[in-house]
């Protein structure tokens, strides 16, 4: 059988030329943000004052009703799913009211615990929603790039794209996306086969921040329990409040740093242990940059090709001078 | 003279990418959420395949070994020059740089402090989805037709100048 070969006209040379330039191009041209030195820097975070939180839930109403024009309108009945034992239906169209828990309708939630606080039996009052990391993996692994990460650092689910995988919850540390089945754009694809509807959060009121406006919760809370600004100024603002308080923080650190600080007169593993966890009530135990362990790899990477020419040109080298020797010889 | 299908077998070098490139193509695909839903992870020892941060590393680990193979390979190839390459290898070597370039932004992607163009990023996602695709059937094609990426080269006939 005859082997069709490539015609001279197309060196290897041009063609290894032309590739790399046209690679280069469409990754230079294409706008993009780099701010690998010190991510987050620039991005915007909250503070979180958790001992100023009455838990009157004005922040919980005002997200609802901030977002309501965002939640899934899922459509009924729902695709039979395949296989329908690992692909549960989520329906909380009908539960739209709960709030002592996140649901793809209630993206922010008061979650309580009873500690001691000076010697004191109390409860405290933690507002809880996505954390929106500086390297999110909920943005950063989702196969079709359906969440996606603001140059503010905000991190926010596209309902047009999202096929309700829910990969997002899972690599999420804290499983913050919740999922409402039956609507979104994988009932137009294969919907018994692929998908299962909308993943929701907390996208941080992005469009009123855009503007200069605050989140809802933010401007609805009669305490002041949080505090928005520039992450450098809040991290430096959450450090001086816990060293006078002698009060503890959570979320500087967590998964490689987030946007959200809590400030604790209590240690967050004594929080964790006190709150209810579970489907839609994250932890607030410690949390190892999920992200960072692949990116440990990057060097290698970047360095193996490198790594195969040096091998190649040895090699190279290596034949070159046994020829010689042998040449020599004869 | 006609070429015929390669019947020698593949180097080490060969298997060792082929090798690496099949790790590849199962964690990328292992990236999608199918292990648990297909019952994959039912499999086994492979309850793995849906633990998305271990496949997601082992795609790293995977792409290092690669890279490394395939420009040892392809530096031997351009430095030797005793070999063609064939139109079908043209398209696996066409289709593997497409991988690799994807591949790569991707890699850039997910470094903290980046953030890049939504549309970019479906794109790239997309076509690495597709050329990974492309590249396993062409990988079938290969090894079960032995159609060989590169031949020997034929000697350029001189002519003497001689009267």
């Amino acid at each position: 059988m005859e082997v069709p070969v490539l015609p001279p006209i197309l060196s290897r040379r041009s063609f290894l030329k032309a590739g790399l330039g046209a690679a280069v191009t469409a990754a230079v041209g294409t706008p993009a943000t780099v701010r690998a030195a010190n991510p987050g820097h620039d991005h915007v975070a909250t503070l979180i004052d958790i001992a100023k939180c009455v838990g009157c839930g004005a922040c919980v109403a005002a997200c609802h009703e901030a977002n309501a024009a965002k939640f899934p309108k899922p459509v009924k009945p729902f695709p039979k799913m395949v296989p329908g034992s690992r692909v549960p239906v989520e329906d909380w169209s009908e539960r739209r009211d709960v709030d002592d828990r996140l649901t793809p309708y209630n993206w922010l939630f008061i979650q309580q615990a009873e500690v001691t606080v000076n010697g004191e039996a109390a409860t405290l009052n933690i507002p809880r929603r996505c954390m929106h990391c500086i390297n999110p993996p909920c943005v950063k692994l989702c196969p079709w790039g359906a969440a996606r990460q603001l140059d503010n650092g905000i991190s926010r689910i596209d309902d047009r794209i999202c096929l309700g995988g829910s990969k997002c919850r899972e690599v999420c540390p804290w499983h913050i996306p919740q999922r409402q089945t039956g609507a979104g754009l994988y009932l137009n694809l294969l919907p018994s086969m692929a998908g299962n509807g909308l993943m929701t959060k907390c996208d941080r009121c992005f469009r009123k921040v855009a503007e200069g406006g605050l989140p809802a919760c933010i401007a609805a809370c009669p305490e002041g329990v949080q505090t928005i600004g520039p992450r450098d100024e809040i991290v430096a603002k959450a450090r001086q409040l816990a060293a006078q308080t002698k009060g503890y923080l959570y979320g500087i650190d967590e998964n490689g740093g987030t946007n959200t600080i809590y400030l604790s007169p209590v240690p967050f593993d004594t929080l964790d242990k006190a709150i209810a966890k579970g489907p839609g009530q994250p932890h607030l135990a410690g949390v190892k940059n999920t992200m960072g362990e692949a990116n440990n790899l990057v060097a290698a990477i970047a360095i193996a090709p490198l790594a195969g020419l040096a091998a190649a040109l040895t090699r190279s080298l290596t034949t070159a001078q046994n020829g010689k020797d042998a040449g020599d010889d004869a | 003279m006609t070429p015929k299908p390669n019947t020698a077998s593949i180097s080490a070098t060969g298997k060792l990418t082929w090798a690496a490139a099949a790790l590849l193509a199962l964690t990328g695909m292992m990236q999608m959420p199918i292990a648990k839903r297909y019952y994959l992870t039912d499999i086994p020892l492979m309850g793995w395949l849906g633990d998305f941060f271990l496949t997601h590393w082992l795609h790293y680990l995977g792409a290092t070994v690669f890279l490394a193979l395939a420009a040892y390979s392809a530096a031997t190839f351009l430095r030797n020059r005793d070999r063609r390459l064939t139109a079908w290898g043209g398209v696996g070597t066409a289709v593997a740089a497409g991988l690799i370039a994807t591949g790569g932004l991707l890699v850039v992607r997910n470094l903290a402090g980046v953030v890049l163009n939504p549309v970019l990023i479906i794109v790239l996602n997309l076509s690495h989805l597709m050329l990974s695709m492309v590249l396993i059937v062409v990988a079938l094609v290969s090894l079960a037709l032995k159609w060989p990426w590169t031949i020997p080269a034929q000697p350029s006939k001189k002519t003497t100048g001689d009267r």
